[in-house]
């Protein structure tokens, strides 16, 4: 049995060691061995997929945590209502704000138990 | 001290780690088809090996033999790095389980699998972002719902058996030695059968979630948002994505069944590795094909449906379980 702090250490390195020997043997050794090279660069083939519609740069990426929001809200139509009249809506978008919220949780009832 | 190292670098490349999670793919990839095509009343595949064994790897090797092609909005290297890393992490936990002849434990180290399982879900996270398109942020913005209704009921109720083993059979909160004990789980009073049961339930409904199984697949959606998080990607970056999520979808089933399952029963896998090994296995492939079978019947949840639900039913579940298992 190891070491608890040793076994982060080993679980990292052996993460990094394969996810190194799985990028070189997947993507840099098989793909240029076997792959076919870019052959015609036009302009086109490296535009986003937009089914003919017409775009710029900026509009390239929608606003993800307005998505996040709309979703929550629609799961959760009155919790939705009080928490924005509570915090705003900053708590709202923010993702990590509601996943160390749920940690927290997880965590204070480990500890509870533990104490 | 070197011949320890050998045995961890063996483990980690042929068995159970690189080699054979690349054949554990092929082989459940296959059974996934053929169980599709039979609910679908189709014979799949068919020709590529005995029986069609080899076509997932046929389609594997064609992209990733295609074009590497990104577009010139894209970040072009680091996704690549991640998603690799998303890879190790999840092959680095299969060596702490009883699968490695010579596994890695430590107490607590239930911690350190749900730390690295979450690395996977971060990975194709930073795959998705990496290139802007607005079918990407769609599915961006429906994945990270489905991690925060997902995540905390997966870590909650897969916490579950490790504190009724630590407290029960004194397995100090390690996966691997909770695995050895875990068939004791259920026969240790109707107490804790109950709990086992409630976190059982839970836990897979929120693993089906994890691994964005349907009815969980709203990230992807093919018909609505164009496979939302991979929308950009062909080729071999798509071929490392497909590789990410079906390690996943072998990693996370197996740690179920060793935690929740009885792992290694009626075999002691102490005493005989290679039986216990083969019983693994097997009940194992009958959980995958019990996946495959509802990720081919089930239709999809909208996004807001999908959270609803976990949030409803999956999470106060595995929230009882944990507080129930921390009294007993």
């Amino acid at each position: 049995m190891l070491g608890v702090y040793e076994l982060v250490l080993v679980t990292t390195g052996l993460t990094l060691f394969l996810g190194a020997i799985g990028y070189a043997i997947l993507y840099e050794m098989l793909q240029k061995i076997y792959g076919r090279p870019l052959r015609n660069r036009g302009a086109t083939r490296e535009e986003v997929v937009m089914c003919g519609m017409e775009y710029d740069r900026g509009e390239l990426t929608a606003p993800t945590a307005r998505v996040f929001t709309m979703i929550m809200s629609k799961a959760f139509p009155r919790g939705h209502g009080g928490f924005l009249r509570t915090f705003g809506t900053v708590v709202l978008n923010d993702w990590f704000a509601w996943m160390l919220a749920a940690l927290a949780l997880i965590v204070a009832l480990a500890v509870a138990w533990g104490w | 001290m070197l011949t320890d190292v050998l045995w961890v670098l063996f483990e980690a490349l042929v068995f159970p780690g690189f080699i054979f999670m690349a054949i554990m793919v092929i082989l459940t990839q296959w059974i996934h088809r053929k169980v599709g095509a039979r609910v679908q009343y189709r014979r799949g595949p068919m020709y590529t090996g005995y029986a069609g064994t080899l076509q997932p790897l046929a389609d594997f090797l064609k992209l990733l033999f295609k074009e590497d092609l990104v577009s010139k909005y894209s970040l072009r290297r680091s996704p690549l790095l991640i998603l690799s890393l998303g890879i190790g992490a999840l092959i680095t936990l299969v060596l702490l389980t009883p699968l490695a002849p010579r596994p890695l434990y430590s107490e607590f180290d239930i911690i350190v699998y749900l730390y690295l399982a979450l690395f996977a879900s971060l990975a194709i996270l930073y795959l998705a972002i990496a290139s802007p398109n607005p079918y990407t942020s769609l599915g961006v913005g429906r994945y990270l719902a489905l991690l925060v209704g997902a995540e905390p009921p997966y870590a909650a109720s897969f916490l579950v058996p490790t504190i009724i083993g630590a407290s029960t059979l004194s397995t100090g909160y390690s996966l691997y030695l909770t695995s050895l004990k875990s068939h004791l789980l259920w026969t240790g009073g109707l107490a804790n059968a109950a709990v086992m049961a409630i976190a059982t339930f839970s836990a897979f409904l929120s693993m089906l979630a994890v691994m964005e199984v349907k009815p969980f697949d709203f990230p992807e959606a093919e018909g609505e948002i164009y496979w939302g998080l991979f929308t950009e990607y062909g080729g071999p970056r798509l071929a490392l994505a497909f590789f990410i999520l079906y390690v996943e979808r072998i990693v996370l089933p197996l740690v179920f069944v060793l935690l929740f399952l009885g792992g290694s029963w009626p075999v002691d896998i102490a005493q005989n590795y290679p039986l216990g090994v083969v019983v693994i296995l097997l009940k194992f492939l009958a959980v995958f094909t019990l996946i495959s079978v509802i990720d081919n019947m089930m239709p999809r949840f909208r996004p807001d449906q999908g959270v609803k639900f976990l949030l409803k039913y999956s999470l106060p579940l595995s929230l009882l379980s944990l507080i129930a298992a921390a009294l007993l």
